[in-house]
């Protein structure tokens, strides 16, 4: 019964199979020869070797996704071209995460070859996340995502701040696990459905038990995407854990929880989206670009930067989610579509200049020192910011036109005079990478630390750029990639 | 090939050539070249330009999205409105360029792309015949425009006036986004020449002219919203002065002439009173704040508050006069006001200050310079002959017809703008010589060849004004129609 259509699964079958061999090899392998070599700085070696073969694991993985097929396994899974797009995206931005990562595992110190396991679990919870048609695998989906990631933000152990992020990140995370699984609950109480294709067609509601059950499902997942006001955790686990985590947490995780906050506020939750849940996602999306804006302003450190404008695009996001139109929604992930190609190229940057800057401060005068880089960081952020000819400016514009078009002015009008505020931390960086002159102190300073920019580094912080800058001459691929699910 | 496609090319390709070659004379020379052959190419479609019609001309129909049902085409095109500015625009890019060819010395690749890439954004916005499309080039300025105040700026205030120039202008075009947006969802489309034949209600019109004017007004500067102006142009390098003054400034009356007025006329009516009084205020406030200013930049900066409240006035007359006059004196002040600039810099180059009070005698070593500092003064105080006079004539007689109080008022700015240019010019030119300066050469060769072509073109549009004016005078009479 179970296997009826297994094939299906097959990804997801491979990834299992090779985490279990890696951790294998890793344990009886890795390990041991590390301990042997640890003199000669050959453990980064081994764990270079172990990465490569992750990658392959990961491009074996993404050639496995090609070959979909649409279906249902039993009624927990379902398998469609829109999830099974998701899956590659996952996949793709994984395979450049790791491929950019590995040069900077021995500047944080991370010789631990579990920082690749973990990551594979992780994603083989987000396969499973997005393929859920139930709300216990969708919870189960959730857990083995939430506990790779609390282990990963505390991957450098030695590190207070590491470890900081980690317990942090845990505690909230278990909270918000917790009203996950009392609004499946609430959910089954009311209806006895626990899957999406029974709830979305059930018709008369009984009781406000699924109303509160949905509700606690959506605030579980707003959480995960550190939404204001579930924001909290976001900006002290940014920092706190080595950015190149981070830039895992900044990319994977919103995609494939936007994309199961979809199937749930269109599919089953659909009959009470209108009265009570569009009201709390519009707050949730206002309240997100609010606090993100003005969260950022105050800051000095980029991560923390990165981490409130984050917060104020998901509030973007959520707002295009909230008009409870197919095109409104096509919109949002046209948004974070671009926003993960964006996110690419501010975190190829900041890992560049890592590990010894943090500080805006640090950027002081870099124009002098890496002209190129510069610029491109600069229309990152201006594209960031929505100026216009950038990429970023399209996708804000969708939203905001989706907004116009279902009559919501009031809220259009705050969102894009609060993108308007928020445009002034970002020009701040511009400021003092282009403008500011630099102190002798900091000359020497920077000259010291110049960074050296690897091949794949290379080839991601050029091609975002060149998307950035020309999105808005051929906007029509990016378009039509998930045109076809929407229309 | 008779589109307005290779004034997009030409720079371009000089822009991709600059990015990959290093050595900097080559590049000086390039971008040098390249923009004069862009301006060559807009003197060839004035030379082919029809003026006989109203239709525009050398259309070029750009397919940029096209998925499913969503159909979205860009047509750009010029009339002769759009013809005049984006021959003002490929004049003074060379011209920017020519001025700082030596006082730039550092980052000159980046100084040439951003010049490049500005002269294809303003070619973008003379010629785009789309709302969304004109506010995204609308809005792309900024970022070219932001980068020649921070970077090429002399002074350490230079990051404010930045701020000041960025903010003020997003601030006011966000507005207009969301004006352009409601535009859309109600009508369907954002292409010009269908939106000419749509309606609006009028209540709706005083909300989306409001929305248009907030990014225009900032832009153009009207009274209130000026404050960015003095300090961009204090703060920039001779070469953003100009085109700050000599084109970015003009985007506003041009956005006037060509959007508001005909698709918002029952609104444009309505508000009519409100821009006179701002233009009033604007005229006189602008002209008194100008006598007693000491910076010379800034006088010129603010002069050029004033000169824009006369167009605005005339632009809301409604008449074919007015609004031939607006385009004129905004063509005049484009160049008269370039000169301006270009000849403080002169002196800033050569003795390091733009306070007033430290020049007093420069005509004992500098006669060349002076003789042409008097001809633009003059220029500016729209004596007879020179451009300017033409412009303000046609912008008060139209306004007089209207409204004679305003007018008179108007007229009052002329008399004021005659009492700066002159007492500034007196302040540097004559007396003994100051004892703050010593001996500089007269202009150079440079500069002088720089100027020349401002001097023909100055007596030229003065003397045979109609050369501009039967170009615009058929697209006005048209865009009145819709009035």
């Amino acid at each position: 019964m179970l296997l009826n259509n297994y094939h299906l699964l097959l990804p997801e079958i491979y990834l299992t199979i090779t985490i279990n061999f890696l951790l294998f090899f890793g344990l009886f392998f890795l390990k041991w020869n590390s301990n042997k070599l640890e003199n000669k700085g050959g453990a980064y070696n081994l764990l270079n070797k172990f990465i490569f073969l992750g990658i392959l694991t990961l491009i074996w993985t993404f050639i496995l996704l090609f070959n979909n097929h649409s279906g249902y396994i039993s009624d927990i899974f379902i398998f469609n071209n829109f999830n099974n797009y998701i899956k590659e995206i996952i996949t793709i931005s994984t395979i450049f995460i790791v491929l950019i990562s590995q040069k900077f595992l021995s500047i944080y110190k991370i010789k631990d070859f579990e920082y690749l396991i973990l990551i594979f679990l992780s994603l083989l919870g987000f396969f499973l996340l997005v393929s859920s048609n139930n709300l216990l695998i969708m919870y189960l989906a959730i857990e083995t995502i939430s506990l790779s990631l609390y282990v990963l933000a505390a991957i450098r152990r030695n590190n207070t701040f590491s470890t900081e992020a980690g317990l942090k990140y845990f505690i909230l995370g278990a909270l918000s696990s917790g009203l996950l699984l009392f609004g499946c609950a609430l959910v089954y109480y009311s209806t006895g459905i626990i899957n999406f294709t029974d709830l979305a067609n059930i018709s008369e509601i009984k009781d406000n038990s699924l109303l509160i059950g949905s509700i606690f499902i959506i605030i579980s997942l707003l959480f995960k995407l550190a939404a204001a006001p579930f924001h909290m955790w976001a900006p002290d686990v940014y920092e706190g854990s080595p950015t190149i985590v981070t830039f895992y947490f900044a990319i994977i995780p919103k995609i494939s929880i936007l994309y199961i906050l979809y199937i749930l506020l269109y599919g089953p939750f659909y009959s009470i989206f209108i009265p009570n849940i569009q009201n709390l996602l519009l707050l949730v999306g206002i309240l997100s670009i609010i606090i993100g804006t003005f969260g950022a302003i105050y800051q000095n450190r980029i991560i923390r930067l990165i981490a409130f404008s984050g917060i104020a695009h998901i509030g973007f996001i959520i707002l295009g989610f909230s008009t409870g139109t197919f095109i409104s929604v096509y919109s949002s992930f046209i948004y974070i579509i671009v926003y993960i190609i964006m996110s690419f190229n501010t975190f190829s940057f900041i890992l560049s200049i890592f590990p010894n800057k943090k500080y805006f401060i640090d950027l002081l005068s870099y124009y002098k020192f890496n002209p190129l880089l510069t610029i491109s960081f600069a229309f990152t952020l201006l594209s960031i910011a929505g100026i216009p000819p950038l990429a970023g400016f399209f996708t804000k514009f969708y939203i905001l036109f989706n907004l116009i078009e279902n009559n919501f002015y009031f809220i259009s009008i705050i969102a894009i005079i609060l993108s308007v505020v928020a445009s002034y931390y970002y020009i701040r960086i511009i400021q003092f990478m282009f403008f500011n002159k630099s102190s002798l102190f900091n000359f020497y300073y920077t000259v010291s630390s110049l960074p050296k920019l690897g091949l794949i580094q290379s080839i991601v912080l050029g091609s975002t750029t060149y998307f950035i800058l020309t999105f808005l001459l051929y906007p029509k691929p990016i378009l039509l990639l998930t045109f076809d699910f929407f229309y | 090939m008779n589109t307005v496609l290779p004034l997009f090319i030409i720079p371009t390709i000089g822009f991709i050539l600059i990015t990959f070659i290093k050595d900097v004379n080559t590049n000086k020379k390039l971008g040098l070249f390249v923009s004069l052959l862009t301006f060559l190419e807009s003197l060839r479609l004035w030379y082919l330009f029809d003026k006989s019609t109203n239709e525009f001309q050398f259309n070029y129909l750009l397919d940029w999205i096209s998925i499913g049902n969503i159909q979205f085409n860009i047509l750009f095109a010029v009339d002769g409105i759009s013809l005049i500015f984006i021959i003002l625009t490929t004049l003074l890019i060379p011209i920017c360029i020519l001025t700082s060819y030596e006082s730039i010395n550092k980052n000159i690749k980046l100084f040439l792309l951003s010049f490049l890439g500005l002269e294809i954004i303003l070619i973008g916005v003379f010629t785009i015949l789309d709302l969304f499309g004109f506010y995204i080039l609308f809005e792309a300025i900024l970022i070219p425009m932001f980068l020649i105040i921070g970077i090429y700026g002399s002074r350490e205030q230079k990051i404010d006036a930045a701020y000041y120039f960025f903010f003020y202008t997003l601030i006011g075009s966000v507005l207009m986004l969301i004006g352009i947006l409601y535009i859309y969802s109600i009508s369907g489309t954002t292409d010009y020449l269908n939106l000419l034949e749509f309606h609006f209600d009028p209540y709706i019109q005083k909300f989306l002219f409001l929305s248009f004017f907030a990014s225009l007004a900032v832009k153009i500067p009207k009274f209130p919203f000026h404050i960015w102006l003095p300090q961009a142009h204090v703060e920039a390098p001779v070469s953003g002065s100009v085109i700050l003054a000599g084109i970015l400034i003009k985007l506003g009356g041009y956005g006037f002439i060509r959007f508001t007025l005909p698709l918002f006329p029952d609104a444009s009516y309505f508000f009519s009173p409100l821009v006179f009084t701002l233009s009033i205020l604007g005229v006189l406030y602008a002209s008194l704040t100008t006598i007693r200013q000491t910076d010379l930049k800034r006088i010129i900066a603010y002069s050029s508050v004033s000169h824009m409240a006369i167009v605005t006035l005339a632009i809301f007359t409604f008449t074919a006069i007015g609004i031939e006059g607006s385009i004129f004196l905004q063509l005049a002040h484009g160049i008269v006001s370039s000169a301006l600039f270009i000849l403080v810099t002169v002196l800033y180059d050569r003795y390091h200050s733009r306070l007033v009070k430290y020049y007093s005698g420069v005509v004992i070593t500098m006669p060349l310079f002076v003789s042409i500092f008097l001809f633009f003064t003059l220029a500016n105080i729209a004596v007879p002959l020179s451009c300017n006079f033409i412009g303000e004539f046609l912008c008060l007689l139209a306004t007089f017809q209207i409204n004679a109080f305003v007018a008179i008022f108007a007229t009052f700015g002329i008399v004021l703008s005659a009492a700066y240019s002159l007492f500034l010019f007196n302040r540097v030119s004559f007396g003994s010589f100051s004892p703050h300066l010593s001996y500089k050469p007269d202009l150079s060769k440079r500069e002088f060849f720089v100027l020349l072509p401002l001097i023909i073109l100055t007596l030229l549009f003065g003397l045979f004004p109609n050369l501009v004016l039967d170009l615009i005078h058929s697209s006005v009479v048209y865009l009145l129609t819709y009035f």
